[in-house]
């Protein structure tokens, strides 16, 4: 399993998506780094209808590396653009190569080695954990870029409807990136198994964006715009949309809290049974006719 | 026997009056402040959006110098998040942005920089992700 991850972190386009996803953030924070200088544009200027105080208690906070992560991490727009490269790096490089390795018959040496049990465990495992650190090593780098850019500073600031501290913001930022990599996790063992059946590589290679990013964005879009009542419920199911529950915990009441966590962990526990049930065919069915 | 049932009559329909009122008179202190729906209708290329669709502007009077403020939608066709925050009356940001999640659920904003017995006004920007022409129909109370 570690090997096959080694195997995976050592290649170039690893890197390049690692490059791609930290400047995601760098986007992100060069956007908020923006904002400070409108809100210390609007200090300079005379206008009379201007809260000096809570103003300048604003601008503190931007000198605050923590503050700009979290508002990549918790601000939209660019968190979605993270994610889906992270998704669409997974599809394109990793989770059809055992398809790969399949129809170029490299596949039928490590099955008649190790048994096709091992090898798809092995191959997922290595995966998981490289795709894993892939999302550390580039949340790594937008962090220290952010904490160099804008200093440290060990002190409490307004976050939706919190004032939280430096280390109550360390965890958020840590629950959103591991709940990505639980995401991440279950996609690629669905993905992988998924592929598989799919038998056609360019198929394969793109499902991971159609089946995770694409398809659930459009049908939740259309079901929003044919029922308006109940179509903000099944968006809750989009993966982009709760994979921000991390965020809808510092927005929302309680009460709403609860039913963005239940829905996530509906969402991601459906998630669990598909990816273990994929797995299970998959190996029923490749055990056997693999080679 | 009769005027004892239109007695107690008179007293049911009395007290039910009083509860409307003071169910009424709690309302208006509950959402004093807080502007009336409009509907903001957003393009996938549109920037920040303060014209309703209707043509004129939602604003509502700030009360106090609190930095927060509210926001609530009640219809919402698109499936991603559309940003809100709050301007003065030249358009200029008064507040940070906020997403509005879901329908029914009041979000509360932050960075909110205006002060009060001034009103400020709604704008709305749609998520990068938003394809076509999507409509929210929203409050907002800046406090």
């Amino acid at each position: 399993m570690i090997e096959q991850c080694r195997r995976y972190l050592l290649k170039g386009y690893t890197w390049a998506a690692i490059a791609v996803l930290a400047g995601t953030g760098f986007i992100s924070t060069y956007f908020s780094y923006n904002e400070k200088m409108m809100l210390m544009e609007q200090m300079d200027s005379g206008a009379d209808d201007l809260n000096r105080e809570v103003l300048r208690d604003i601008i503190s906070e931007y000198d605050n590396g923590l503050t700009y992560l979290l508002r990549f991490l918790t601000n939209g727009d660019l968190y979605y653009f993270y994610v889906t490269a992270a998704v669409i790096f997974a599809g394109l490089f990793m989770s059809s190569e055992m398809l790969r390795e399949k129809d170029n018959n490299y596949g039928n040496f490590c099955v008649a080695r190790q048994g096709y049990g091992n090898l798809l465990r092995n191959s997922c495992g290595g995966m998981i954990l490289c795709i894993s650190i892939v999302v550390m090593i580039s949340t790594v780098l937008i962090f220290t870029g952010d904490m160099i850019f804008a200093g440290y500073r060990h002190c409490i600031f307004s976050f939706g409807r919190y004032q939280i501290s430096f280390g109550q913001g360390i965890l958020i930022a840590l629950g959103s990136v591991i709940f990505l990599m639980i995401f991440l996790a279950l996609m690629m063992i669905i993905s992988v198994s998924v592929s598989m059946f799919i038998k056609n590589l360019i198929l394969a290679r793109l499902f991971p964006v159609l089946a995770f990013i694409l398809i659930p964005v459009v049908m939740g879009s259309t079901l929003a715009n044919v029922f308006p009542a109940t179509g903000q419920f099944f968006c809750r199911f989009i993966p982009l949309e709760y994979l921000g529950t991390v965020t809808d915990l510092l927005y929302y009441s309680s009460e709403n809290q609860k039913i963005s966590v239940i829905c996530a962990g509906a969402a991601i526990s459906m998630l669990t049974v598909i990816a273990v049930s994929a797995a299970y065919l998959n190996k029923k069915r490749f055990s056997r006719d693999y080679i | 026997m009769s005027i004892m049932f239109r007695q107690s009559t008179i007293k049911k329909k009395t007290a039910a009056v009083f509860i409307l009122l003071a169910v009424f008179f709690a309302a208006q202190i509950v959402y004093a402040g807080c502007s009336d729906y409009a509907s903001f209708t957003l393009h996938s290329d549109d920037n920040w959006v303060w014209k309703t669709t209707a043509g004129n502007h939602l604003r509502a009077l700030k009360e106090t110098n609190s930095s927060k403020y509210t926001v609530q939608a009640n219809v919402m066709t698109m499936w991603c998040d559309p940003s809100f925050r709050i301007v003065n009356s030249n358009n200029q940001s008064r507040s940070g942005t906020v997403s509005i999640k879901e329908t029914g659920t009041v979000f509360q904003g932050s960075d909110n920089i205006g002060i009060r017995n001034y009103y400020y006004y709604a704008s709305v920007k749609p998520s990068s992700w938003q394809v076509g022409t999507d409509k929210i129909k929203l409050r907002f109370n800046p406090k």
